[in-house]
Order: C-alpha cells, then structure tokens, then sequence
C-alpha cells in the first residue's frame, strides 16, 4: 500500500520500542511493589504516546493528508501494545501482581473505543477520494 | 488614489491566486516530463513571476495528485547529482485538465468576454 509512509513504519517502530521498555519497567515496579512508581510510568507512558503520534502524525500528514491517519495511528498502538503485552504474559514475564483478567477487560475497553474511532473515521471518509479530504485534494 | 488602488490589487491577487498553483502544475507537466525544479522554474517564468510556489509546497501537492492517479512519474538522471523525479501527466490528469479547463477557464474566450476583458475597451 503505497499510503504506507516511512512516517508510519517509524511510529510504529517506536511505539513497539516505548512499549517494551514500558512493559519492562511495570513488571519491575510491580514486583518492587512500588506503586507510585507504576502509576508515574503509566502517566509518562501516555505523554510518550501521544508525543509520537502527534509527531508523526504532523509530519505523516504534511506529507500525505490520507484521512484515515489518525485511525491508523490509533490501530498500531492497539495491536503493538496488545500483542507485545499478551506475548509477556505468554512467555510468563509478567510479574505476580499482574493479572491476565486485567489486560483482558483493559483490552475489551480499549477495543470497543477502537471500533468508535472507526466509526468517525467512516463517517469522515465520505468526503475523500481515494482517501484524501476532497478540500485537501487541490491547492 | 494609486496607494488605494495599489492595495487593493494586492488584497485581490491574493485571494485570486489560492487554488491556482494545481493549474500551474498541471500545465507545466503537460508542457513535457519535468521534475520539481523545472516545475517551480516554469511556474515562475510562464506567470510572470506572479506565483511563487516553496519547492516544498511542489513536493507536497505532487505526492497528492500522484496519490490520486492525475501525474506519474519516472527517475531520471539530473544534470547533476542523484537520480530526480520526471512528473508527467497521466491520462486521467489530461482529462481532469481537460475538463477543467474546459469548465473554467474557456469561457474568458468567448467573444463577449474577451472584448470585455480587452484593455483598451475597459480603459
């Protein structure tokens, strides 16, 4: 898919980087048991996201306004972030106070706030051709 | 009188000029294969250095209309350096020209218009 920029594999090469790390250090606080801790990297975590996603994304959309980016965006987090995860408890990285019911309700939540970004995202997508905002098309 | 007529001119060149430079693109891949400093260079010179267009601005509407299916292009090599972007129209960008051109620009020949539009008639 040539809407498939460099923008976009470089987001989601750091985004799969973050959540490694992110992952890493969870799973270490949790099992130092240091909850301030767990809850000040989940903030810096978030800052992080969207950081890239607003860098990226600026720089992904300057050079190809395709209106189905920020969805895009959103997907890669999804799936890096719920792969990477299941794939930790998988492997049994995941520290004793980390619960799998947890990540399964975390993940329906997220989901279903997925499908609804979809949803704008069809709506959006009727004033496009072939994927770009027909007012964006022409300058 | 002329510092009014002066600003005036400047305000509507302006708003005239938005949504010009698609056209000026078209016509200047149409002109023959050209990659994005030829484009600007005729730009520049075929509207009488009224439109100024950022090389970066060129790259940006490129991409879309490549996206879109109106230009291609073809790597060529440059007169020095690395290999550059050849843009050309497409046959749906011949016809979106066509049309358009056909739609909006044709009727400032019609006699009417044209002898409205002569200097000597209006001054």
């Amino acid at each position: 898919m040539k809407s498939i920029t460099t923008y976009q594999i470089g987001f989601a090469a750091l985004v799969i980087g973050i959540t490694i790390l992110f992952r890493y250090l969870l799973t270490f606080f949790l099992n130092q048991q240091q909850y301030v801790l767990t809850w000040i990297l989940a903030a810096l975590y978030f800052v992080c996201m969207f950081s890239t996603g607003w860098y990226f994304g600026k720089k992904a959309n300057q050079s190809l306004p395709i209106a189905s980016l920020t969805f895009r965006l959103h997907l890669y987090t999804f799936v890096i972030f719920s792969f990477i995860s299941l794939l930790w408890f998988k492997l049994n990285l995941a520290g004793v106070h980390e619960n799998f019911e947890s990540f399964k309700t975390g993940t329906f939540i997220w989901l279903v706030i997925l499908l609804l970004h979809f949803g704008m995202y069809l709506l959006k997508g009727r004033n496009t051709i072939k994927g770009i905002a027909k007012t964006d098309i022409f300058e | 009188m002329n510092n009014l007529i002066d600003e005036l001119l400047s305000a509507w060149e302006e708003t005239y000029k938005k949504g010009q430079l698609t056209l000026w693109i078209f016509l200047a891949v149409k002109d023959g294969k050209k990659y994005v400093d030829e484009i600007k260079l005729f730009i520049e010179i075929e509207s009488k250095h009224t439109i100024q267009c950022e090389e970066q601005s060129l790259y940006r509407n490129l991409r879309k209309l490549h996206h879109i299916g109106a230009v291609d292009f073809e790597s060529g090599k440059g007169h020095k350096g690395p290999e550059r972007k050849y843009y050309y129209l497409t046959a749906l960008g011949k016809d979106l020209l066509t049309k358009f051109v056909e739609r909006n620009i044709q009727l400032f020949f019609s006699p009417n218009i044209a002898k409205l539009l002569t200097m000597e008639e209006t001054l």
